[in-house]
């Protein structure tokens, strides 16, 4: 203590408490006014800590499945007989997964499906719990350095888990489906409804804004909708589960409470964008050679990401999605009537979408092109 | 007072405690605080510890509460102030709102120590249960305020009754260090 007199140390004692009370109303109004900074502290403190929580909870883990091992030591003859039967049982399962996996593939083959973008994602240790007592979140080690980014979708093995809502400079913070700030849209499979499933805090997020002729049905799947372009399309979440008569929740495949590994997706479902306008013509399409050179390739629409990369990647690909799914009226009309996905806008970009590398030349004339009226 | 010529022991009035001594003072000065801070860092680890999130309050509660009552300077209101923002910052709430409730608490704890101290274990458990339910929904009212959200009420009600039971084993150990460490005050 630096020496001073008892009046002038007792006049001190009797200033700090008002002064720091003071003190934490600012801070609150400071945080509430300017949530940039708030967020930015609350990584910082998060970015110094995650490696401390990643020491600490490492012994936790490692305890954890020796206990896990001990507990199933005592129980080594049941659990060989309950995995043979249900070895027999996957078997059978094998089989039908490999059929309708062919079927599948001749399906879409037919139909021109369009692939999805494949995603690219990291995966990242939790190393903290960040929720508090009226919020549910969790921090993971990996950050923008590793591609994470705000907007990603988070995946546990068994299902989805969440989405990132802050990144520090090596963590993120994923805010779960049961947080209560936490809104999802999603399908039911069975009784092919839609809804929002909205965190309360509990285990289970309740199910808000179905439809009042079409309820949803005890023990369906529930999977992410592609509405909103905030998440891809079928991600499993979860069954339907009725707490009381007419509540009905999600119970969720992943287990909020003990996450340790999740993957984080960048699904990149911005770049999916809506058509201008409803009824427009776009003048001229080019098209592009007849998409028997590109449908038989198995590589459709993976080698978006892996071969060409960084922005070359993101603008075909988005080109591809605006076509399909944005502009198929107005090929069945102003097009020769087949929804052609190699089709691009004129002169931009040929040489650079997958396009030039399925067999075109870039901007010059493509191998097995038909005539195109509208090219000059 | 006279010096005892044949004492090794020569009190310097004039250079006061050394350098070592006042580190030491200082060390057990911020222990209280040191430890608390800890524990929220320690508890927001998925160790997979169930309702850690809804103890953490309370034992950061009874652990102010405590020293704010048998030892004011070891839990002075800037370390209050800092162990509460730190709660804060790593529970994601509203920055501030812990900081203010524990500010709070350990104000009403403090100028009420010479009263709380003549009692008995039992009656300053039940001032402590008071003072900690109404914490925990000043907290909650705050949140709810703050996110423009009415917060549901079961964690806190869990909080409260988790707040009251932490009360007797941490006392215990505040009582043990208590004693074993001695008072860091000046000898007054």
């Amino acid at each position: 203590m630096i020496p001073v007199s008892i009046q002038i140390r007792q006049a001190l004692e009797r200033v700090w408490l008002p002064a720091m009370l003071l003190l934490s109303i600012a801070t609150i109004l400071l945080g509430w006014a300017n949530q940039r900074l708030t967020n930015a502290a609350r990584m910082a403190v998060a970015d110094v800590l995650s490696p401390v929580w990643a020491v600490i909870a490492e012994p936790g883990e490692q305890l954890s499945a020796a206990l896990s091992e001990l507990r199933g030591i005592g129980h080594l003859a049941q659990e060989n007989a309950r995995l043979r039967s249900e070895n027999e049982t996957l078997r059978g399962w094998y089989d039908v997964a490999v059929s309708l996996t062919e079927e599948n593939q001749t399906l879409k083959t037919n139909l021109h499906w369009m692939p999805d973008p494949v995603p690219s994602f990291v995966t990242g240790r939790v190393v903290g719990d960040v929720g508090g007592l009226y919020s549910h979140a969790v921090l993971i080690g990996a950050g923008p350095q590793s591609g994470v980014r705000v907007g990603n979708v988070a995946l546990a093995a068994s299902g989805f888990v969440g989405r990132v809502t802050e990144t520090g400079v090596h963590s993120a913070r994923i805010l779960l489906i049961d947080d209560v700030a936490s809104r999802i849209p999603v399908t039911l499979e069975t009784s092919h409804g839609t809804a929002i499933m909205a965190g309360d805090n509990s285990m289970i997020p309740r199910l808000m804004y179905y439809a009042q002729d079409n309820h949803p049905i005890e023990g369906e799947r529930v999977v992410t909708s592609g509405q909103a372009e905030l998440l891809p399309a079928g991600l499993p979440v979860g069954t339907v589960h009725y707490v009381r008569a007419s509540t009905p929740a999600v119970v969720p495949y992943a287990r909020l409470d003990h996450l340790t590994l999740l993957r984080v997706f960048d699904f990149d479902s911005g770049t999916i964008d809506s058509p201008d306008a409803p009824g427009r013509v776009p003048v001229a399409p080019l098209r592009m050679p007849d998409a028997a050179s590109g449908r038989g390739n198995p590589m459709d629409g993976m080698t978006l990401g892996g071969v060409v990369d960084g922005i070359s990647g993101h603008m075909s690909s988005g080109a591809n999605g605006g076509n399909g799914k944005g502009q198929s009226p107005s090929a069945s009309e102003g097009t020769n009537g087949d929804a052609d996905k190699k089709r691009e806008d004129g002169d931009g970009q040929s040489g650079m979408s997958d396009e030039g590398s399925a067999g075109g030349t870039p901007g010059g004339t493509p191998a097995i092109a038909q005539p195109v009226p509208g090219r000059g | 007072m006279s010096v005892d010529p044949y004492s090794h022991w020569r009190p310097d009035q004039s250079s006061g405690p050394a350098l070592a001594q006042r580190l030491d003072r200082l060390a057990r000065r911020l222990l209280p605080g040191g430890v608390t801070a800890l524990v929220i860092v320690i508890l927001a680890a998925p160790s997979g510890i169930p309702g850690a999130t809804a103890l953490l309050p309370g034992l950061v509660m009874a652990s102010v509460f405590f020293w704010s009552v048998w030892r004011p300077a070891s839990m002075s209101a800037p370390v209050v102030f800092l162990v509460g923002l730190l709660m804060d910052l790593i529970g994601f709430a509203p920055p501030g709102v812990d900081a203010f409730v524990l500010l709070l608490l350990h104000g009403i704890a403090a100028h009420t120590r010479f009263g709380l101290m003549g009692l008995s274990f039992l009656m300053v458990w039940v001032v402590f249960s008071v003072l900690a339910t109404a914490a925990c929904w000043l907290l909650w009212l705050l949140i709810s305020v703050l996110s423009l959200n009415a917060m549901p009420m079961a964690p806190t009600v869990f909080e409260v009754l988790l707040a009251v039971g932490i009360y007797p084993p941490l006392a215990a150990a505040g009582t043990w260090a208590h004693r074993r460490i001695s008072n860091p005050e000046p000898q007054s």
